[in-house]
């Protein structure tokens, strides 16, 4: 029998409160002190300061490194996302909008964004062992790559980790594959020899999971 | 009677939320959302958690090396041509300054005031175009195209947060003139649901005109247990039928347009129960709320 899904009706007053839903209010504590560190020192770096943009870079050279690792997988090229990401911060210190998120967080959307272009722009060269499909992808940017850098401090971050490691593994490989990795569905299904309906239906569901492990 | 214009996109959202689709699929999804307050909202609450996963990647320490080469090469202390049989670097300019001249110019050094003549400028710039100034054009390139690239990256954010924006404004705008075409209809006809004792403060009311839209508001619902949902049935002579399912927002209230069977002729009696998620083909919960037409 085919029922209705009455979710697809959201009502006014829910809509409402996804619009004036604060991440930042999720997270207070004690990451609150160091973000409004950060936040003046993108505010110096915008100035022009350079033992500011030292100061950033001291303050989130690890965790850019690592993801530019998880997702290079070597560490020359790990080495160039990160010049690019701290020459985009130095030259966009301006634009940065304290409204929409943590520094680390537009840090790490950065990081991913380039590193991610990188792997795609590598994958699609003629000698490369690219991918079915993957010619598509090239240089499109999508939602996770340029996204709204939402908050997800230090305080969150295990808790993610903790929720990922926990995930069923075929889910999780799914969701590592299309984040760390850059693949499509069809991408995702062709790696795993699985149907593109099960590879969605493994993604959305791990997604689900670690939705409630960071808001339960 | 699921919509059917949302079956295709059925998990979609998360593909979409985490960067999976290709660009025309993103395309198509991205029409999907201006009709879609359901994709929309769960975009939204995805995105946060896609974005939480660069924190799942466990931090390492570069070398040294790499900060002072980073540092150096971006605020404005510009490696000499090595070519041009320079071994050291030029003054670091302050970073503003740094910044416009690589943006006006690409990359390119003044001559400071009262220094060498132009001749001389003329003459080094030959010697190092000469001897390898291809390479330093290509670095002053790069950093234009990393700020460009910044550029496109900032845009497509603002671009898919006003898409967002766009869509529920617009799918919530088709879902309350579909609500209100059907509530003010001149033949609009409708029914009242009493909360039974497990939901005395409960009520709804059944709106349908002579069309087979219908739309049902309910109001005081009681929270559900976890791993529950409420079921709307049409309580037929035969066998009750399934009419939707509801998920009651925070304060109780919930809102659902439903598409009337041609075959069922209204009013009938219809009734609320509680179902294990999903929903299931016949009631076997108990009765929340109940109407019953007059007569």
């Amino acid at each position: 029998m085919d029922l209705p899904d009455f979710g697809r009706h959201a009502s006014t007053t829910m809509i409402l409160g996804m619009l004036i839903d604060s991440s930042d209010a999720r997270w207070p504590g004690l990451a609150a002190e160091a973000r409004v560190a950060d936040r003046e020192a993108i505010q110096r770096v915008a100035e022009g300061d350079p033992d500011a943009l030292a100061l950033v870079y001291d303050q989130h050279i690890r965790s850019v490194f690592g993801l530019a690792m998880r997702i290079m997988q070597d560490q020359s090229d790990a080495e160039d996302v990160v010049q690019e990401v701290f020459s985009q911060v130095w030259a966009q210190a301006t634009r940065y909008d304290v409204t929409r998120g943590s520094v680390a967080a537009w840090l790490l959307t950065m990081t991913r964004t380039r590193a991610i272009d990188k792997l795609r722009a590598e994958r699609a060269k003629p000698d490369s062992a690219s991918l079915p499909g993957e010619q598509a992808v090239v240089d499109v940017p999508d939602p996770a790559v340029g996204a709204e850098h939402h908050v997800l401090t230090a305080e969150s971050a295990t808790r993610v980790r903790a929720a990922l490691t926990a995930l069923p593994v075929p889910q999780r490989i799914a969701i590592e594959l299309a984040y760390f990795e850059g693949l499509t569905q069809t991408q995702i299904a062709g790696r795993l020899e699985e149907p593109l309906g099960t590879v969605k239906t493994r993604i959305r569901a791990g997604l689900l999971k670690l939705r409630e492990a960071l808001h339960p | 009677m699921s919509d059917p214009r949302h079956e295709p996109f059925d998990g979609t959202s998360a593909l979409y939320a985490i960067g999976a689709l290709t660009a025309a699929e993103r395309v198509t999804f991205e029409a999907h959302l201006e009709v879609c307050l359901d994709c929309v909202r769960e975009v939204r609450s995805l995105l946060p958690v896609a974005h939480g996963l660069a924190h799942t990647a466990p931090p390492l320490d570069p070398t040294p090396a790499l900060r002072a080469r980073v540092l150096e090469q971006i605020t404005g202390a510009i490696p000499a041509p090595s070519a041009a049989g320079h071994t050291g670097k030029t003054t670091p300019k302050t970073g503003a300054a740094a910044r416009d001249t690589d943006r006006d110019d690409g990359g390119h050094t003044e001559p400071a005031g009262g220094g060498p003549g132009a001749l001389f400028w003329l003459a080094a710039s030959l010697v190092v175009a000469a001897a390898g100034g291809g390479g330093w054009y290509g670095a002053a390139l790069d950093r234009r195209i990393v700020d460009l690239q910044g550029n496109v990256t900032q845009a497509t954010e603002e671009t898919l947060r006003l898409r967002l924006d766009a869509a529920e404004a617009r799918a919530a705008a088709a879902e309350r003139d579909a609500v209100l075409a059907i509530v003010t209809g001149a033949s609009a006809q409708q029914l009242t649901l009493v909360g039974q004792p497990l939901a005395p403060r409960a009520s709804a009311r059944a709106v349908w005109n002579d069309a087979t839209d219908m739309v049902f508001l309910a109001s005081g619902l009681p929270p559900l247990p976890a791993g529950d949902v409420y079921q709307l049935w049409f309580v037929l002579p035969n066998a009750p039928v399934s009419a939707a399912l509801l998920n009651p927002n925070d304060d109780g209230s919930a809102t659902v347009i439903i598409d009337v069977p041609d075959t069922l002729s209204l009013p009938t009696t219809m009734a609320i129960t509680v179902e294990p998620a999903g929903g299931v083909p016949a009631p076997t919960g108990d009765v929340y709320l109940l109407g019953q037409p007059a007569g």
